[in-house]
């Protein structure tokens, strides 16, 4: 993992396409915030409008284990 | 009420769990009876002899010898013979064996002396060794263990091994040296023991810490008796003595937490009324084998007060009691910096009231846990997603899409006003649409309606606030019908109301149909049921009656549960508890499924919809008389649809009864598969949240999934950002494959950036 993120997503080139650029998501950084803290993270997002995308199991999986640790700080 | 530490400690006291059985606490020793039993019932005789010998320092003595006064006070007398304390204690020492740890003795320089090579003075002599005090034993005899000897059931053998203890420790004895004056031997000693005996004049000291007043000389024993006592309290009075010359000698208070040093009376609650009797089956003479042992064990109680335990699946979810959760949630609230490890166990109980009803000493955890609630939403502390669903669901009930307060058509004043409490609209609209028509056919009053939530989920979520606010709508609401008597037809909103509102009138519609009788179109269609209470009738013993008079009524033969009336057991409904942690929720609902058996009849929607989602049969009191088919056949409703029936009834009675046509909302349809809809449910997404999704994603915002051909939206609702897969069909429909959630909000998408800087 790149050490400026806190996570990434491997997947499959050509895989997801952002159907208004009508281009590959690529590898971006997209940024999560939550009760005043940022998480820089790298994941698919369009590299012409910058829509981004996060994965079910990184939802429930990283992230939900993040904001509970948040919440009960 | 605020949670400080010394209400924390007046609630404490309340469970007693922590407290010992009530044959330990009377046994001079304070031997622990159930830890014996519980490990000789086990067959682990060597723990059993561990135990022993931690409370009795001379065990082969005592095993033999023991009068056994903890009989009297053993539980299991009330359903067969009193333990034999003695004989399995003389079996743990038999067959049990203690690892000889290696002494480090600290090492002191005060002197001590004890007169009396009795058991007393032995007993204090070896627990002042311990203590590394050097002690010389002065006794008059030329041998040692006075009336023992004579006693014979310890014989020379035993009585000289467990006088090795007394080398082990460095006791030096002087025999045949009587000491008549203990007066020399201050000068010599900077502490006396007197254990000589009985004697005509027995010695005057002060209780517990068995000092004779203003001297450094301390006694026990029979030398402070006008009569012999038993062999455990003399071995009792030796510990105590030591404790007293320690704690002289350190300076430091004589009296200071001894109060249950001696034997006292516990205040452990025991239930032994459903026990089956035992009687002692062991031969009469001799040592038990270790079968004979386990046997006799085996028919202890193991005192311990599980009352709430087992009535509440959410104590048990935690592993632990009252006393320790109330510790764990001052904690909980007491920390600065750091993570609040117990917000989960506080977010999760039903607050239902049931621990208070069936503790002994009524000690409401609940109560506790709701302060705890208040005080982290005051302090910030509420984690942001405990409740946020639930509040979300309450603002729904009350906003302008749902809400609603009207007099009854062409009057405009109501001297009554129905309140079906926001569920019952949301599980069961049509039951509410009729009961409204039949109270204004038959009231023969002006009967308004109400829709609304009474404000319970903010009062259990903590958001005090909100709940102010929520009563100030109510209350306006009904000032505005000219201050009707609420007809309630939820038990928890008529609690709700009668305590936090109480300049309104309150009845239930259950008194009003015992009143007026059953509805003209009722027909009986069952013949039995187990009435099911529901916690918010716990405190309204009338409101329990009039149902059950009303099932009667009904022609229904009712039979009641294990845990009934003001005992009754959660449905897993209260405290928020299926939106905080559905895991808890499900093992309350659980266990009421299986305490009894057959179809419950309740008198709350949310119990009836909490048991057939988990596949039990339940129907709804006035389901049954309005619309008893649909009661007994209809699933309980999601999420969605509870919002949607909310919806539908204001927008059909609106139109029915008041001519207000509201504007049909022209929604996307969805449609999905059961077990989409079932992990939908589960993760708390509503089809409002897709539908905006999916407006976001259709208006240039999608992805689209090479791997399962799906169109992938998402859309930050609220403080939650949705992820939906999905399809869109030629007839404009749009299939949804699954959803996901998080809370975390998203930045650095670029021209795809929502509505994300709201929130930052």
């Amino acid at each position: 993992m790149s050490e400026k993120y806190y996570e990434t997503w491997e997947f499959e080139a050509g895989s997801l396409i952002c159907d208004r650029c009508g281009v590959p998501l690529e590898p971006g950084e997209i940024v999560l915030h939550y009760m005043g803290n940022d998480f820089p993270i790298l994941m698919p997002k369009c590299p012409v409008c910058g829509q981004g995308f996060i994965p079910e199991e990184l939802a429930y999986g990283k992230i939900f284990q993040v904001e509970q640790a948040l919440e009960d700080k | 009420m605020e949670v400080n530490q010394q209400k924390l400690h007046e609630l404490e006291q309340l469970c007693v769990q922590e407290q010992p059985p009530a044959a330990m606490a009377v046994c001079p020793l304070h031997v622990n009876c159930r830890d014996i039993c519980g490990h000789i019932s086990e067959g682990d005789f060597n723990q059993a002899r561990a135990v022993y010998e931690k409370s009795v320092p001379f065990p082969e003595i005592l095993s033999r010898v023991c009068e056994q006064p903890c009989r009297d006070a053993c539980i299991r007398k009330n359903c067969g013979d009193a333990l034999l304390m003695q004989r399995l204690e003389r079996s743990a020492v038999e067959w049990g064996s203690v690892k000889q740890r290696r002494l480090f003795l600290s090492k002191k320089k005060e002197r001590t002396a004890v007169i009396g090579g009795g058991i007393t003075g032995l007993t204090a002599a070896v627990e002042l060794g311990k203590k590394g005090y050097p002690v010389t034993v002065f006794e008059k005899e030329a041998w040692l263990w006075g009336s023992l000897r004579k006693d014979g059931r310890a014989d020379e053998a035993i009585l000289e091994n467990e006088g090795k203890k007394l080398v082990q420790y460095g006791v030096s004895i002087e025999l045949e040296h009587e000491i008549a004056d203990p007066g020399p031997l201050l000068e010599q000693f900077d502490a006396v023991v007197i254990a000589w005996g009985l004697k005509k004049d027995p010695l005057a000291v002060k209780e517990t810490i068995f000092q004779v007043e203003g001297s450094t000389m301390f006694a026990g024993g029979d030398a402070i008796r006008e009569n012999f006592g038993t062999y455990a309290s003399a071995m009792a009075h030796g510990k105590s003595l030591a404790i007293s010359v320690d704690r002289f000698l350190k300076k430091v208070s004589m009296d200071a937490g001894r109060e249950r040093e001696g034997v006292f009376e516990t205040t452990l609650h025991v239930r032994w009324d459903k026990e089956e009797r035992k009687e002692s089956s062991v031969p009469e003479f001799g040592v038990l084998s270790q079968e004979e042992a386990v046997l006799e064990a085996q028919r202890c109680l193991d005192c311990k007060c599980t009352e709430c335990t087992d009535a509440c699946a959410f104590m048990r979810h935690y592993k632990s009691y009252p006393k320790k959760y109330l510790r764990e949630i001052y904690n909980n609230l007491s920390i600065a910096m750091g993570t609040r490890h117990a917000n989960k166990m506080i977010n999760s109980c039903a607050l239902c009231g049931q621990c208070a009803a069936v503790c002994p000493h009524g000690l409401n955890l609940g109560e506790t846990i709701q302060e705890a609630r208040r005080i982290m939403v005051e302090k910030k502390k509420m984690p942001q997603s405990a409740f946020e669903f639930a509040i979300n669901d309450m603002n729904y009930s009350n906003s302008e899409t749902a809400f609603l307060s009207r007099c009854q058509p062409g009057k405009g004043k109501s001297d009554f006003a129905f309140f079906p409490g926001c569920q019952l609209a949301a599980s069961s609209p049509w039951t509410v649409r009729l009961a409204y028509l039949d109270l204004m056919k038959r009231m023969g009053k002006s009967v308004g309606l109400i829709l609304g939530c009474c404000g319970v989920t903010a009062d259990w979520a903590g958001e005090q606030e909100l709940f102010e606010k929520t009563k100030k709508q109510l209350e306006e609401s009904w000032k505005d019908q000219g201050c009707p008597v609420l007809i309630m037809a939820c038990p928890t909103c008529y609690d709700v109301f009668c305590r936090e509102m109480p300049d309104i009138s309150c009845i239930g519609i259950w008194d009003v149909l015992l009143e007026k009788g059953l509805p003209q179109e009722y027909h009986k269609t069952m013949e039995q049921a187990v009435i099911h209470d529901s916690c918010g009738a716990r405190s309204h013993p009338k409101v329990r009656k009039a149902v059950r008079t009303l099932a009667k009524n009904m022609g229904y033969q009712l039979e009641e549960e294990k845990y009934k009336q003001e005992q009754s057991l959660c449905c897993g409904f209260g405290g928020l508890a299926p939106v905080s942690n559905p895991q808890v929720a499900d093992e309350m609902t659980d266990q009421w499924m299986r305490e009894d058996e057959g179809l419950r009849l309740t008198y709350c929607v949310n119990c009836r919809d909490r048991l057939v989602k988990r596949k039990g049969t339940a129907v709804h009191i006035l389901e049954l008389l309005y619309d008893p088919q649909e009661a007994l056949e209809r699933k309980a409703p999601g999420y969605s649809l509870r919002r949607d029936n909310r919806f539908e009834l204001k927008r059909q009675l609106l139109e029915e009864l008041w001519n207000e046509k509201a504007p049909k909302e022209d929604k996307m349809k969805l449609v999905y598969s059961q077990e989409t809809e079932n992990e939908l449910e589960e993760r708390k997404i509503l089809e409002s949240d897709i539908r905006q999704v999916l407006e976001w994603s259709e208006n240039g915002h999608r992805i689209r999934d090479g791997k399962s051909g799906c169109m992938i939206g998402h859309r930050q609702v609220g403080n939650v950002t949705f992820w939906v897969y999905y399809r869109v069909r030629e007839d404009g429909v749009y299939e949804v494959e699954r959803a996901y959630s998080h809370r975390m909000a998203i930045s650095g998408e670029g021209d795809g950036k929502q509505d994300v800087g709201k929130i930052l």
